[in-house]
This record gives C-alpha cells, sequence and structure tokens, in this order.
C-alpha cells in the first residue's frame, strides 16, 4: 500500500523567526502529514489520552518511528530524524487522543 | 530455555540483529522502533544513545549496551557485573522489567550499542523509540 493510499490530510505547520521549532496540536482521528521534508521530530506529547485511542508517528516514507498502541498521558522527547517528512496517525473509537507534536525543518520555509 | 539466553533464530545466526547500515538523517538522530525479542545492533562504533521513548512495557528485561557481543553472541557478564567496567558491554540502561516511560539519557558509548530485550513471554515484548546518533556521522 502506497502513502497515496493513506488518505492523508495535509496540514502545514508555520515557524516563527527565532526559532525552527514547529507545533501542531492534533484533536481528531485521521492521518496527518504535518511535514513533507526532511525533518526532527523533536517530541510527541500526549495532553489527552481520549477514549479506546491509538497513535503512531511516520516518516514521509512510512516508516513507524514512534508507536503508541494504548494512548496515554505524557510527554516523549526523541530529537529523531524523519526523512521525507512526518505522518501522525490517531485513531480511537469515540474520543480522539489531543497530541501536540513538535518538530523541526531546515528553515522557515513552509512547503 | 531461561529468560537470559537467546532465542533459537538468533543463536543460528551471529546471535544479534544487525542495523548498523541505517543511514544518517539530516536532521534528528537515527531512530528505530523495538517492537520485538531479541538482540540488536544499532551501532558499531563511538556516539551518543539519546533516548528509549517507551510506550508499551510488554514482559521482559531491556538492556541497552557500550558494545557490541562476541562471536557467541554473548557478552562478558562475568566482567560487566564488575564495579569499575568501562570496557566492551558496559551497561547504560537497565530496565527489569521494562517500565513505560521517556527514559532521556544523552549517554555516549565508545564501543557500539546493542539493546538487548529477552525474559518474559516471547509474544509480548515492549514497544520503544530509540534514538541515538553516531559519532561524526555523515548523512549520505
Amino acid at each position: 500500500m502506497s502513502l497515496e493510499d493513506w488518505g492523508l490530510i495535509d496540514l502545514y505547520v508555520p515557524a516563527s523567526p527565532g526559532s525552527l521549532m514547529r507545533a501542531v496540536q492534533l484533536c481528531q482521528n485521521g492521518k496527518f502529514r504535518i511535514s513533507r521534508r526532511d525533518a526532527e521530530l523533536y517530541s510527541v506529547q500526549i495532553i489527552s489520552s481520549g477514549a479506546w485511542a491509538h497513535l503512531d508517528v511516520y516518516n514521509g516514507k512510512g516508516r513507524k518511528i514512534f508507536p503508541m498502541c494504548s494512548a496515554f498521558t505524557g510527554s516523549f522527547w526523541l530529537s529523531a530524524g524523519a526523512e521525507g517528512g512526518l505522518i501522525v496517525c490517531l485513531l480511537s473509537r469515540t474520543t480522539a487522543p489531543l497530541v501536540m507534536v513538535n518538530f523541526r525543518e531546515k528553515d522557515l520555509k513552509v512547503v | 530455555m531461561s529468560a537470559t539466553q537467546l532465542y533459537p533464530y538468533e543463536v543460528d545466526g551471529p546471535g544479534y540483529i544487525d542495523l548498523t547500515a541505517m543511514p544518517m538523517p539530516a536532521l534528528g538522530g537515527k531512530v528505530w522502533v523495538l517492537d520485538r525479542k531479541g538482540q540488536f545492533v544499532l551501532e558499531k562504533g563511538p556516539g551518543t544513545f539519546r533516548t528509549t521513548a517507551c510506550t508499551h512495557a510488554g514482559s521482559g528485561n531491556l538492556l541497552i549496551l557500550d558494545g557490541v557481543p562476541e562471536e557467541n553472541g554473548e557478552f562478558r557478564w562475568d566482567l560487566i557485573e564488575k564495579p569499575n567496567y568501562f570496557g566492551n558491554g558496559k551497561l547504560l540502561f537497565k530496565a527489569n522489567p521494562v517500565v513505560m516511560g521517556s527514559w532521556m539519557l544523552d549517554a555516549g558509548f565508545n564501543h557500539g550499542l546493542t539493546v538487548r530485550h529477552l525474559g518474559g513471554q516471547f509474544g509480548t515484548p515492549a514497544m520503544a523509540s530509540l534514538v541515538w546518533v553516531p559519532y561524526k556521522a555523515k548523512v549520505k
């Protein structure tokens, strides 16, 4: 199954001058592509675990780099390389988890 | 088979699964998701082990060692367990049993990097993201 068949929702996340860090908060089920080029997954913060929820973070090539098969709250620092971008998948039976993902790209461009 | 022995698929080979060919990303460190039991060599030179983000404890124990196994797939446990041992196989992290959490280390290693997740039930491994950076790594 190629990434084209994942049903990805593209989100564009800006960075501000002074820091390359970008932050996006996700709170509904779906597969969100938050970056489309090489990135560094800095941290994943689960603020609410939702109900029967599951989340995974993939790099832009579809390789899983952060799994959470049963969501629970917490802050996970990674600083992990993500080739080709970042994809966050949230899945739950009823209430989606509330997740904040922090990441960096090489410059301030929104691509 | 005791909880500390290697599983048969590893004993038939070199005693570990070699993951050293993973390319260095342009930003951030190398990352690999641990989702099975076994012994895995992540690096064969020096570097920095950054973190273990463990989101599922599973069963068994988790050892992260500064070094690579010997030809028989084992480490010199008689030496490792002595105080002030800094040679091949020095322990960087030990969780017995595995504990969920964000275990941030930024620990330097000299001889290589091996992850050993054994014990407990074979079908209930932990799940964790492991991040490390080889020393003077070049992006290909």
